[in-house]
């Protein structure tokens, strides 16, 4: 007995010991990449624009928030609330320019601008401005800040916070302020509708407005305000400009009140004597409010009436047309975003709300939202509404876990604002750790790669936990924490669905790879499986969407409308539907100007997809028809515009890719623009280079609608990790190779004619020599361009083909050179786990004394689409000229740019070719200003005819000396004359000068030194 | 003399009239048999006899898809045989590529519809589809892609790097070494199509008494009873087999473009089919394309004549 009670306590003993140095190395490893936050060394923003390897350090090293809570000395609350007004309190500013600067506005001067009598200060959306003030009490403040958003781009407002020259916490770079959006409806109250009477998608606008931000964590995983420890003494706080200008009155600083609970709400109510009302019933649809003075407002413009046939119960409804009738859905799902309500209720006393909507995106789960009631939470528990998952419609009360429901205390003639938040909710904690432990593993896993490569030796002791220690103990926490989120969640839904199995099985491979170090190696190709997986799980469970039909405040007890229609009804709504689909005529869908079949009728095809023609349509409709008087057809077609010219039943505008478009043109088949009105000051929107490739001897063919380049996308984490600078020459960037190698990492190259054209262009070269008869890749730079090329690849072994976004993901290639829109695009769905750790800038160069930006040469080539007037334009040349011209105006191309950023999400941004409309574009400072860089030095290349053949040739030559080792210069010189002859063959066909090239005499056009 | 004989209406005799006179009173004696082969004869003129003549016409021609084409002459066959490299580089592809293709994917085809025949029915449907379902499936060839991709991470060049065969991932389709080879293989993987199908067909068709016949008359051992009952019953399906495996190897181009690229490195694998589409598409010389066409045309019709001849020795 005496035995068995010491083994316990041995055994107790030993439990505690285990855990706590489990824990510890738990701890450590949390503590493990950022541990030199002690330190904290964040310097005051500088330039904006620099990328130094400090500078990317010291933004990746700033601590979280739980951590900077944790090492305050002292947890006390103020019990004062100050107000500092930044007009008063501003002392310098950094980084502005004389376009972009702080302006100070004295009340008067605000009140006449932005309509309040109080002091102001304008901050832009470049640089940072520092404030000074006094604190009296030493203590914990949340801050609430006065802003005025104005009006400008289509994105929020985004600063970085620093308080005394440093960022406080990492979650003060992110503080994002919501403009005020508002739908433009007919007449004030309804949506505006096509020929057939489908409701059309109303566009947005913002809605300048003085609204208060209450500093708090953007991405939801800290729930209450976020509140930063002041001594009594004088202080800074300083604006760094993200995204957007904006204008701020005041700070005002005071000690965080949690809301009163429901149940001390409740004493009040009865303390106060409310009753509840009798027999009201508001109902608010919650697409439009129908009251052209209290329109919805809402945070983003993405967030839209949406059309729902999935019921007929929704309403409005109509078995044939579209219908906007709900609002949400999966536009409304990002933590923070919120839609607002105005009512004014014609009776006093305790209404309860209920509301309808659908949930059927996260199974097994549930999404939250916050309801403030005139800005305030009306009590604790509204912090984080639940809405549970159900696959069809339902019709609730907002209630509490155990289904009894709130009640919300209005005024009659009172007007109340109800804004309805996104949140994490209660899952903001559990998601917080297992983001913590998302970017352990993806730190671990590239310790490990850079030991192992990509494809280790399985056979091979490594020695991971002598050479890697921290990185296995990550992989130990991480699997411990994973499985207490596990248990957790399966606590609080009720059940293992599909999204705690997929924790489940990365936690079976984190333990595996932990218990046995063999494993570690054998399974990296699986760990970076999962990083992946648990980066996708987290986005997916982050995302809250939410789709609402309508709301009621009512009589609290009140019997509630069904939800959803019983079966007959609905198989009665589905006939009804599929009959009348017989007689709707889709083609005209979206039109809402009668299109008249005259000889002024312009006739567009685009290859560009459903949404982005509707999006052209509508501002067809609502700008060019009204304006012009100019029927326009807009017809989605899959290619053979070639053919149907041909045929003579082709189209008057086209878009084509530049080759095409010349290609067409020195066939007759595109007309050329020089003699149109106005074509000189339409051609002063794009940049030369974009211009050029649409240019053939003097005459041009066609306006660029987008223009695309190679930008460098890096990954600053990994770099900053490894001490490396980003590289501005390609010099540097050789220098960087050999290190990046060692640690089994690599570089995306564009190969082939892409990376020869971009060396070409780099060392001052030209593709064509002779005005286009000859091809110039005998000469002498051209040759030296295509060596270094082969070079790289050669002596580097960069690899040829690779999934770049993919392997810029798991930090394989964290230097990419590559097409900018499209890899952007694709890196913000793809993957939000490396949100923040990348970004893009302008490409390596080459030192050259003549570039007097900066010493190097760093231009991008080019990617061009036109639009074209096609041979059909011939009758109406005037018309389809007004439509070009139209059309790639600055404001047309930013206002569909924008709609289609609004539409079809962050992944769509356009690369417009028009140099106004880029600014409007939804990119942040940063990125704008890394973009301009490149835009700036940009070169088109010619499209000759005869063009088509270099590629083939330049690859084959590239080819030859990759796979065979075959010299550069000599594999280059073989293709040279092929090219030149059929470069030859082609103008003779087409009537143009050229130079007799043959086999013979080819050598007289290489150069000699 | 024609007039003659309609005046007197005597009974006709087939000497008393001109050839023309016999067919017409022919066709309208059989009018019904020539209504019922109508429809497939116009379309079969609009889709296929029509073309073909249009497209010897425009080899004459320097049609360019647009503006009107001016007649000249052989220019475009000159050409096409004294001064165009790449196309004697594809017409050796072209050869090489349907002289293993061809009967390749004939005797394999063969082979496996033999095998197949002498499983139990139940079986021989499951295996009939399971072989079949590779040409059926349209684009499944693509999956040679990702085995054969020239990224570290497709399965081939994973393995081969796994082993420590090799240290640097191999271009496959990207090699001029690699690409013909590759090609082929692809092609006889895909090629058990149609022709498979009508083998499988013909055995079946084969009347079982004709084997004991046979026996009867001395046949000794599998083989003969293949070489002298079987395949004799079968030579129809033998012929449309024939004729679609050669159609098939020398319009080989579609397969090549998806797995090596347009053209493949170093004409590699550019068949006739390839340089048809190279100055019918890219360059639109259509003119020249329709040379390229006729030739290739003309090459088929040969080697189907050829194949006639063979299949004609059948059982002999």
């Amino acid at each position: 007995m005496k035995k068995s009670m010491f083994k316990r306590l041995l055994c107790g003993f030993l439990t505690v010991l285990m855990l706590s140095g489990v824990s510890a190395t738990g701890t450590m490893a949390a503590a493990g990449p950022e541990n030199n936050s002690a330190g904290l060394t964040t310097s005051a923003p500088e330039e904006t624009t620099k990328n130094s390897l400090e500078e990317i350090k010291a933004i990746l090293d700033t601590p979280g928030y739980d951590e900077y809570v944790a090492s305050l000395d002292s947890t006390k609350k103020a019990t004062e609330t100050f107000t500092v007004n930044l007009a008063d309190a501003f002392v310098s500013s950094k980084g502005t320019d004389e376009e972009r600067k702080v302006e100070k506005l004295s009340a008067s001067q605000t009140k006449e601008k932005y309509g309040k009598d109080v002091a102001s200060i304008y901050l832009p959306e470049v640089g940072s401005a520092t404030f000074q003030f006094e604190v009296k009490e030493d203590g914990l403040y949340m801050l609430e800040i006065e802003y005025y958003s104005v009006l400008a781009k289509a994105t929020s407002i985004e600063r970085m916070l620093y308080i005394d020259g440093k960022i406080p916490f990492s979650e003060a770079r992110y503080l994002t302020m919501y403009k005020t959006w508002v739908d433009n409806l007919e007449e004030g109250s309804s949506f505006k509708q096509d020929l057939t009477g489908n409701d059309i998608r109303p566009t947005k606008s913002q809605l300048p407005s003085w609204n208060t931000y209450t500093f708090s964590d953007s991405t939801g995983f800290v729930v209450d305000p976020l509140q930063i420890y002041l001594t009594a003494g004088t202080h800074t706080l300083s604006f760094e400009a993200v995204r957007e200008p904006v204008v701020i009155s005041t700070v005002t600083f005071k000690p965080y009140v949690a809301p009163p609970t429901y149940a001390e709400l409740l004493a009040e109510y009865e303390k106060n004597g409310y009753q509840p009302v009798e027999d009201v019933k508001i109902r608010i649809e919650a697409e439009n409010s129908g009251n052209s003075e209290y329109p919805i407002l809402t945070s983003d413009q993405t967030i839209y009436p949406l059309n729902d046939r999935t019921s007929p119960k929704t309403y409005p409804q109509d078995a044939s047309k579209t219908k906007l009738n709900t609002i949400g859905s999966d536009k409304w799902k990002t933590n923070g975003q919120w839609i607002k309500y105005t009512i004014t209720p014609e009776k006093t006393g305790l209404y309860e709300i209920s509301m309808r909507f659908k949930q059927s995106s996260l199974e097994g789960m549930y999404v939250s939202r916050r309801i403030y009631i005139n800005g305030e939470i009306p009590f604790r528990e509204a912090s984080y509404l639940e809405f549970l998952y159900k696959d069809e419609w339902q019709n609730k009360r907002l209630a509490s876990e155990d289904g009894t429901a709130y009640q919300f205390y209005f005024e009659a003639g009172k007007t109340y604002e109800i804004k309805f938040e996104v949140v994490l909710g209660s899952m903001s904690e559990i998601l917080d750790r297992v983001d913590n432990v998302l970017s352990l593993m993806n730190q671990s896993y590239l310790k490990i790669l850079m030991i192992t490569g990509s494809s280790p030796d399985q056979y091979r002791d490594y020695n991971f936990s002598r050479l890697i220690p921290e990185a296995i103990n990550n992989l130990v926490f991480s699997a411990k924490e994973l499985k207490a989120v596990s248990k957790e969640l399966k606590a609080i839904t009720g059940q293992t669905g599909s999204h705690v199995a997929t924790l489940n099985k990365i936690i079976v491979l984190l333990e595996r790879m932990t218990s046995d170090e063999s494993q570690v190696a054998k399974n990296l190709e699986n760990l970076k499986t999962y990083i992946g997986t648990l980066g996708t799980w987290l986005l997916d469970s982050r995302s809250q969407p939410l789709e609402v039909d309508y709301f009621v405040l009512q009589t609290p007890g009140t019997k509630l409308a069904k939800a959803n229609s019983n079966f007959f009804q609905s198989l009665w709504f589905e006939i009804k539907a599929f009959i009348l689909s017989f007689f709707v005529d889709y083609s005209t869908l979206g039109a809402t100007v009668e299109i008249k079949d005259d000889d002024k009728k312009v006739e567009v095809w685009t290859t560009i997809g459903r949404e982005k023609s509707k999006i052209m349509r509508q501002l067809v409709d609502s700008d060019f028809m009204q304006n012009n008087e100019i029927s326009v057809e807009i017809k989605l077609v899959s290619g053979g515009v070639l053919q149907s010219t041909l045929a003579g039943i082709g189209p008057d505008i086209a878009f084509l890719a530049s080759a095409d478009c010349v290609n067409y043109a020195i066939r007759d088949a595109v007309l050329p623009l020089n003699e149109m009105e106005g074509f000189d000051e339409v051609m002063t929107r794009f940049p030369k280079a974009a211009t050029d490739t649409l240019t053939l001897y003097g005459e041009t063919y066609g306006l660029p609608n987008t223009m695309t380049f190679l930008m460098m996308f890096y990954r600053m984490d990994i770099l900053a990790d490894l001490g490396l600078e980003v590289p501005r020459t390609w010099d540097d960037l050789k220098r960087i190779i050999p290190i990046l190698q060692t640690n089994h990492m690599t570089i995306g190259f564009p190969s082939k004619t892409a990376g020869t054209k971009l060396f070409l262009y780099q060392m001052g070269g030209e593709m064509y020599a002779d005005d286009g008869k000859r091809i110039n890749l005998s000469s002498n730079v051209a040759l030296s361009a295509f060596t270094e090329l082969t070079d790289l690849f050669q002596s580097y072994r960069f690899p040829l083909t690779y999934d770049a976004a993919n392997r810029f993901r798991t930090g394989e290639m964290p230097i990419l050179i590559a097409d900018y829109i499209s890899l952007y695009n694709q890196l913000t769905v793809f993957a939000p786990e490396i949100a923040g750790l990348w970004e893009f800038i302008s490409l390596p160069g080459f030192e050259d004394e003549n570039d007097t930006v900066d010493g190097i040469n760093n231009c991008s080539v080019v990617t061009v689409e036109g639009v074209c007037l096609m041979k059909g334009a011939e009758d109406n040349p005037e018309e389809s000229w007004k439509f070009l011209e139209w059309f790639t105006r600055g404001d047309v191309q930013s206002s569909y740019s924008n709609e289609l950023v609004a539409v079809v999400g962050q992944s769509s941004k356009n690369a417009t070719a028009n140099i106004e409309a880029l600014k409007d574009l939804p990119w942040s400072s940063r990125e704008y200003n890394n973009l301009m860089e490149q835009f700036n030095e940009t070169v088109g290349i010619t499209e000759y005819p005869g063009g088509y053949i270099i590629t083939r040739y330049v690859d084959f030559a590239f080819m030859d000396v990759y796979n065979n080792g075959a010299n550069a210069t000599e594999a280059m010189l073989d293709y040279v004359t092929e090219i030149n002859k059929e470069i030859t063959r082609k103008r003779k066909e087409f009537g143009y000068d050229y130079l007799e090239i043959t086999y013979s005499n080819s050598s007289d056009y290489i150069e000699s030194e | 003399m024609s007039a003659n004989t309609a005046v007197k209406k005597k009974a006709t005799n087939r000497s008393e009239m001109s050839k023309a006179a016999w067919t017409w009173k022919e066709i309208k004696r059989n009018k019904t048999a020539y209504v019922m082969i109508a429809p497939f004869v116009i379309l079969f003129f609009i889709f296929t006899i029509l073309p073909v003549g249009v497209s010897i016409v425009l080899s004459f021609t320097d049609f360019n898809m647009l503006q009107t084409p001016d007649f000249v002459f052989m220019d475009n066959y000159i050409t096409l045989f004294l001064d165009d490299d790449i196309f004697i580089t594809s017409v050796k592809n072209t050869f090489i590529f349907a002289a293993i293709v061809g009967p390749g994917s004939y005797l394999l085809s063969f082979i496996c519809a033999w095998f197949i025949n002498e499983l139990s029915p139940k079986i021989r449907a499951i295996v009939t589809l399971i072989f079949y379902s590779p040409s059926i499936s349209g684009g499944a060839y693509l999956m040679w892609n990702i085995v054969f991709s020239s990224d570290s991470y497709g399965y081939a060049n994973a393995l081969l790097i796994d082993f420590g065969f090799i240290n640097m991932p191999i271009q496959w389709f990207q090699d001029a070494d690699y690409v013909m080879p590759l090609c082929i293989v692809v092609a006889l993987w895909t090629s058990l199509g149609t022709a498979f199908l009508s083998f499988i067909a013909g055995f079946q068709g084969v009347d079982h008494s004709l084997y004991e016949a046979g026996a009867v008359d001395g046949i000794k051992n599998r083989w003969q009873e293949l070489w002298y009952v079987t395949l004799p019953t079968m030579k129809p399906q033998l012929m449309f087999g024939a004729v679609m495996a050669i159609t098939q190897a020398f319009g080989f181009g579609a397969i090549v473009t998806s797995l090596a690229g347009f053209p493949s490195v170093d004409y590699a694998a550019h068949t006739i089919m390839h340089h048809l589409e190279d100055y019918g598409t890219t360059r639109w010389e259509v003119g020249y394309a329709s040379a390229i066409a006729t030739v290739l045309f003309l090459i088929m019709y040969g080697s189907n004549a050829l194949v006639k001849k063979l299949l004609s020795k059948v059982g002999n």
